[in-house]
């Protein structure tokens, strides 16, 4: 396997770089099959939180997959 | 107290995956008789079925390019089936896809039969593949992944789409059988019924030992994120089973109501996650974050009974910080 990119962080500890070339290229491969789901108000709903706080409130993963544009990838 | 969240609408609702599997024992009860007043066929079947099987078992991790021998043979045998020199019966690809399938046009095989022995083949394969993952991915998880690449490879081969579309179904419907909680079924450990439907396997008449079971889930969980968790983004080829499947089956497990939680969906919850936490980020990015504090940190604690299989989740993220920084709190 490829090495793996890490810095190290102010208290000494060792922060892998999880993307190392910024957001990978677009794809909808991890968006719903059917996107006329993200116009489901429930849908909206289950992911209103995440774009928030960046959490799923009470572990509540949302059933359905992410919208592309509400995923970040520089942390 | 909190009000218990209500069970995903999710649950499956026709089980279309095992009428599948019905069908491929079907298939395979066909080409034995095909076989009793086919010579050519009887001849070159067997050796084709052996030589997948081989090949399979011979994939390996390690530096770049090691399989490429065993991918192109596989794909050579079904290559030679899709022609049919051996003329098997043409058959109805539909009893063997989840979905209904129209004629799409400009695409390869848009016709309503192909040949019954590039089925079966594609049959013994998946079946070779999931021994695979039963047998070596469960005590050494990362033998799953050459596996993976080799299935996405295959499966996305653009002659051996129909009407646009891959045949992966075929491989998934033996999933369902040998890891259902993988699509959302639940049961408890403790009864006949639950352990039926968590796929727990029975050997003589008997469940096998609660190890033994363990280790199946893990190879099978570590066999499903290896196959649904490809990056297709630089192929020309389309992914037959993309990361959207990877999402859905994960919330199929974190999802589940405390009480119905059991030590078979965190076995194999951990499996699907352990070593493939980049490639889950790669994809989802911070929602993937999330998502494994759902998996590793929200969800064991949930569990109303904290049995090993449930710390073992927590403990994951554990290491996950210690290697990594990766803070999942
Ligand atoms: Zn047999
Ligand atoms: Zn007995």
């Amino acid at each position: 396997d490829k090495p793996l990119p890490f810095v190290r962080q102010f208290d000494g500890s060792m922060m892998r770089i999880w993307m190392p070339n910024g957001a990978p290229p677009y794809t909808k491969e991890t968006e719903a099959d059917d996107p006329s789901v993200y116009e489901d108000p429930a849908v909206q709903q289950q992911w209103a939180g995440f774009l928030q706080t960046g959490e799923f409130e009470d572990g509540m993963m949302p059933e359905v997959p992410p919208k592309r544009e509400w995923c970040s990838w520089d942390f | 107290p909190k009000p218990v969240p209500t069970p995903p609408t999710s649950a499956p609702q026709t089980d279309r995956y095992s009428q599948i599997h019905k069908n491929l024992k079907i298939l395979r009860k066909s080409m034995m008789e095909q076989a009793k007043v086919n010579r050519a066929l009887k001849e070159r079947m067997g050796d084709m079925r052996r030589e997948i099987r081989k090949s399979v078992g011979q994939l390996t991790g390690g530096a770049p390019g090691v399989n490429k021998t065993q991918q192109q043979k596989i794909v050579t045998l079904l290559r030679e089936a899709l022609s049919n020199r051996v003329d098997s019966q043409p058959m109805d690809p539909s009893n063997f896809v989840l979905k209904p399938r129209n004629p799409m046009e400009g695409t390869l095989h848009n016709q309503a039969t192909l040949p019954s022995l590039f089925l079966y083949l594609l049959n013994v394969f998946s079946k070779a593949v999931i021994s695979q993952f039963i047998n070596e991915a469960s005590a050494r998880p990362e033998t799953a992944d050459p596996v993976g690449v080799c299935v996405a490879a295959a499966f996305s081969e653009p002659d051996f789409l129909w009407r646009g579309e891959s045949l992966i179904d075929i491989l998934l419907a033996k999933f369902r059988i040998v890891c259902p909680v993988l699509f959302g079924y639940r049961g408890s450990e403790k009864t006949e019924q639950g352990r039926q439907r968590l796929g727990w396997w029975k050997d003589g008449g008997h469940w096998i030992p609660d190890q033994q079971h363990m280790d199946r889930m893990t190879g099978l969980g570590a066999g499903f994120a290896a196959i649904s968790l490809r990056n297709f983004t630089k192929s020309k080829k389309e992914n037959p089973y993309p990361a959207r499947n990877y999402w859905a089956a994960m919330v199929k497990i974190v999802r589940t109501p405390p009480s119905e939680i059991s030590n078979t969906q965190c076995v194999v919850l951990k499996a699907m996650i352990q070593n493939y936490e980049a490639k889950f980020i790669d994809a989802f990015g911070n929602a993937a974050v999330a998502a494994l504090r759902a998996a590793l940190i929200q969800f064991p604690a949930k569990a109303p009974e904290k049995s090993a299989a449930v710390n073992s989740l927590h403990v994951l993220a554990q290491v996950l910080k210690r290697d990594t920084g990766l803070n999942l709190g």
